[in-house]
């Protein structure tokens, strides 16, 4: 189903959704693991304390509903974690970067060299513990961070970095 | 100041010591946003006389805001290092930030009443992105923020259009008549201003029955009242009162409306208490729009808004809509951005059938469930008013499919966007700063996908397409912006 007939030839366009995606790294999903676990035990204590402190909860037998709405997080968070991970891959082309996510709704974004305004990277505690990082860019898009590149080994991330702000420069002496 | 041009700013930076006290009160205040709903619990559910607790509570979230602070006072540095500024932040969680200095927008210089009071001035770095893309240094002494200032745009190529040294008169295009105001607010959306009133009024009623006034009708005498004549009584009152509040909003809002422009820019004018004037560079568009409900697309008026970049806060602010009484107008106001003579090709892209059922499914009647499930107790059988919403969202979404169109060139892509009215969005390729194709399980197995091109104004969907179509339009998009390599502001 053609969308547009110009000089163009758009069957030779390179292809985004052809092209050979990298997988972040396998550590990540340890650390997947780390968080779900940490933020599952943070939600059994905020349950358990409501619980304790609200007598109410107890008299109106609506203990079972918090019991079952930290179960209903809890699961399918796990879940999503586990099942997404084998989607979060990228790629670096000559012009742009590429990032797949999402089990249930797959995305994969493009942001485009000449439009990145800066990047950043980022890596907390559990990630230094497993020498990982995220790398973030932006551009100007209004859905904030437009890409964000989780589990990423330091070095890696710190040589993209480089690689993509040399592009930026690239783009701009073009000019 | 003289010294200060000695700063190497090839070196790591710090805020001066006075800034401790700015970060103190940022990070409590993050605190009390991040607790207060545990805080408010435990005061409220303790028992009496028991104010230690209140003051151990205090205590705690002070000494955790000083902790915090003074952390994120040793570990914040910044410097510019080979053309770009290097802000490096946090302990736990290190950040470094990297701004090129190239794509630094503007640098603004900000004091609060606590920053005035210490002599200092918070800079804040806009490099045109998302809100949340923006960097910040939050103390500085004036005269080093001055110099940081001037060192961020020392090399920076200033460009000044002849044109606006002249400063050329604006030739005006649109100016706004008494008839076409007149026209305009009585073809206003009133529904939605209805509902805003109703909901008001329903709120109000809620919070002032308690209180017995002897005027206020009880609910059983509205109950016993519910004879037609006073129902329809009721419904014109409140139809009227919404008609008169929304015409009114709209004159105030469109009074004197005048739109001019010169060579490089828009001069846009209006208002009748709070008059106001802006002006936006043609650069500055990333997509237009206009739209006209059925009752104004009956009278030939349309509503075009130019979709200005811009921070989050700034596009609500700068959101610009054009009234338009004569349709002669629209190719005029195109002009700067993509001439209306240009010609388009229409495409056979189409939104697949499944896109309505979806709609209809899941934002229209499970929600409508959800409200009539809650609200039953209460409403009884007129909860069932919820399922005219999701019907209106069924065929809604009908109308936009059958309506959808996509036309484009080598320039731009317009997207015929209408649902009861005409609505139509024309975006040039490459005021696109990103694209996403998105796949739900259900698109997958159908072969669809929606496509997200997002602009520095607010992102264009172009939803459940089919899968080969909508590829060549991401690839497309990115040929357009990675090919020309022109700039989008």
């Amino acid at each position: 189903m053609p969308f547009i007939n110009t000089a163009v030839d758009l069957s030779a366009l390179p292809a985004a959704e052809e092209v050979i995606l990298k997988p972040i790294h396998h550590s990540f999903l340890v650390l997947l693991r780390i968080e779900w676990a940490i933020a599952s035990c943070f939600l059994i204590i905020v349950a358990v304390l409501l619980l304790v402190f609200v007598p109410f909860i107890f008299e109106t037998h609506w203990w079972w509903i918090i019991v079952l709405a930290a179960l209903a997080v809890v699961i399918p968070y796990g879940l999503m974690q586990e099942k997404s991970f084998p989607y979060k891959a990228y790629a670096v082309r000559e012009h742009d970067v590429i990032y797949q996510k999402g089990w249930l709704v797959r995305t994969l974004k493009i942001c485009p060299f000449n439009r990145i305004q800066n990047c950043t990277i980022s890596s907390g505690p559990l990630e230094r513990s497993r020498k990982l990082a995220s790398l973030i860019l932006y551009t100007a898009g209004s859905t904030g961070a437009d890409m964000r590149i989780p589990g990423l080994l330091q070095k890696e991330a710190e040589q993209l970095r480089q690689f993509i702000l040399n592009k930026i420069n690239g783009a701009i002496e073009l000019h | 100041m003289e010294q200060l041009n000695f700063i190497d700013w090839e070196r790591p930076q710090r805020q001066p010591i006075k800034g401790l006290i700015i970060v103190f009160v940022k990070t409590l205040w993050q605190v009390l946003k991040t607790v207060w709903p545990f805080v408010l619990l435990m005061i409220f559910n303790a028992k009496p006389g028991r104010s230690e607790r209140y003051a151990l509570i205090a205590a705690a979230l002070s000494i955790f805001a000083i902790v915090g602070s003074i952390i994120q006072f040793i570990y914040f540095r910044f410097y510019i290092l080979n053309g770009e500024l290097i802000i490096k932040k946090g302990w736990l969680k290190k950040e470094t930030h990297t701004i090129p200095l190239h794509r630094i927008q503007t640098v603004n210089i900000e004091e609060s009443f606590l920053h005035s009071a210490l002599g200092i001035v918070k800079v804040g770095i806009d490099t045109a992105g998302s809100g949340i893309t923006e960097a910040s240094i939050d103390a500085l002494t004036k005269p080093m923020a001055e110099a940081l200032k001037a060192q961020l745009f020392e090399n920076k190529e200033v460009v000044i259009n002849a044109d606006q040294i002249n400063t050329p008169a604006f030739t005006p295009i649109i100016k706004l008549s008494g008839k076409d105001l007149l026209k305009l607010s009585l073809s206003a959306n009133h529904i939605e201003a209805f509902f805003i009133l109703l909901s008001f009024v329903i709120g109000m009623y809620d919070n002032i029955k308690d209180i017995n006034l002897p005027f206020l009708p009880d609910e059983a005498t509205i109950l016993a009242s519910k004879s037609l004549p006073v129902f329809a009584f009721l419904t014109v009152s409140v139809l009227f009162i919404t008609i008169i509040i929304s015409s009114a909003r709209i004159i105030f809002k469109y009074y004197d409306f005048t739109l001019a422009h010169r060579a490089t820019d828009y001069f846009i004018r209006s208002g009748l208490t709070n008059v106001k004037e802006r002006m936006v560079g043609f650069e500055k568009i990333q997509f237009i729009n206009w739209k006209a409900n059925w009752i104004r697309k009956k009278l030939g008026l349309f509503m075009m808004e130019y979709a200005v970049a811009g921070t989050e806060e700034m596009k609500a602010k700068m959101r610009v809509h054009v009234p338009i009484t004569d349709s002669e107008n629209i190719p005029l106001l195109m002009e700067h951005y993509y001439p209306a003579s240009s010609q388009m090709e229409v495409s056979t892209v189409s939104i697949h059938p499944s896109y309505v059922v979806r709609r209809f499914l899941f934002a229209g009647l499970m929600p409508a469930v959800i409200a009539m499930a809650i609200t039953w107790q209460w409403w009884g059988l007129y909860s069932l008013f919820f399922l005219v919403f999701s019907f209106y969202i069924g065929v809604s979404a009908s109308l936009y499919k059958k309506k959808f169109q996509l036309s484009t060139s080598h320039e731009a892509l317009l997207i015929n966007d209408s649902v009861w009215g005409i609505g139509k969005l024309l975006l040039k390729w490459y005021k696109i700063q990103n694209v996403s194709m998105n796949q739900s399980l259900h698109q997958r197995s159908k072969n669809l996908a929606t496509i997200v091109l997002d602009t520095a104004a607010g992102p264009v969907k172009i939803p459940y397409i089919d899968i080969a179509a909508a590829q060549q339009i991401m690839n497309y998009s990115l040929y357009q912006i990675e090919h020309k390599n022109k700039k989008w502001m």
